[in-house]
């Protein structure tokens, strides 16, 4: 799902807002996909110290800690160049009694206006065109 | 420079993401493209030469015979690869929540 320049992926859990989040955070690694194109090697995913690591990689730098309600993180994607960055914002919202869990990818400044153009305003209708040649 | 790189450099400029926009109606001349985007036919022939060299566009020839009949056409190639960039993110993201979502349910089982 796309939104403006955003990518969003979202899901409902089966715990409070409160437990989804520290199980989110607390127990990343046991939960975290393993293996190629999801982690770098074999080095533990944990927050530590305001930061998510991987091993001894940093995967991202906390910006804001809200538990039960909300995440972000500065997100450094393995392929980017030192500089570029995107943001990750997780956010935990209570529906029944579960956990609607929102992930939004956002901020492909770094890799130049063309993307947002592109993933933005125009990406759906042009790329729909596109790909229908 | 990644082939996704290439595609970004050449459409972070508005004139050339306009000559994209165009071309994925139908095929444009040169001539064409520069009227409709209000530049200069030597600046049109800069930023056709920017989307051939990336690779965004292609020239076709009504008339091999006659040169001034070249037109231009989107290549989808380089679009489908960065729509498969952002499909490939949104898939990680996917693959990570369900894998959260089963985290969960194993908690609660265990209790």
């Amino acid at each position: 799902m796309r939104q403006d320049e955003r990518i969003t992926i979202t899901t409902v859990v089966r715990a409070a807002p409160d437990a989804a989040f520290r199980l989110f955070t607390e127990e990343i690694d046991a939960w975290w996909r393993r293996g190629k194109g999801y982690r770098l090697d074999d080095g533990v995913m944990r927050f530590d110290g305001g930061q998510l690591l991987q091993g001894e990689a940093l995967v991202g730098r906390v910006l804001a800690w809200e538990p039960g309600v909300r995440l972000l993180i500065e997100w450094h994607l393995w392929n980017f160049r030192a500089g570029e960055r995107t943001e990750v914002e997780v956010r935990f919202q209570a529906v029944g009694d579960g956990t609607r869990v929102t992930v939004e990818h956002r901020g492909w400044e770094g890799r130049g206006e063309a993307f947002q153009a592109v993933v933005g305003l125009w990406w759906g209708p042009l790329l729909a065109a596109l790909r229908a040649v | 420079m990644t082939a996704i790189d290439r595609t970004l450099t050449a459409l972070a400029e508005p004139t050339r993401r306009g000559v994209v926009e165009l071309l994925r109606t139908r095929p444009y001349r040169a001539g064409e493209l520069a009227e409709a985007m209000s530049v200069s036919a030597p600046l049109m022939s800069r930023h056709l030469r920017t989307l051939r060299t990336h690779g965004l566009i292609e020239e076709t020839h009504a008339d091999p015979a006659d040169m001034r009949l070249r037109t231009y056409r989107l290549r989808h190639e380089p679009f489908d690869e960065l729509h498969n960039w952002v499909q490939h993110v949104e898939s990680l993201w996917g693959d990570q929540l369900a894998a959260f979502r089963d985290h969960v349910e194993r908690k609660r089982r265990r209790k």
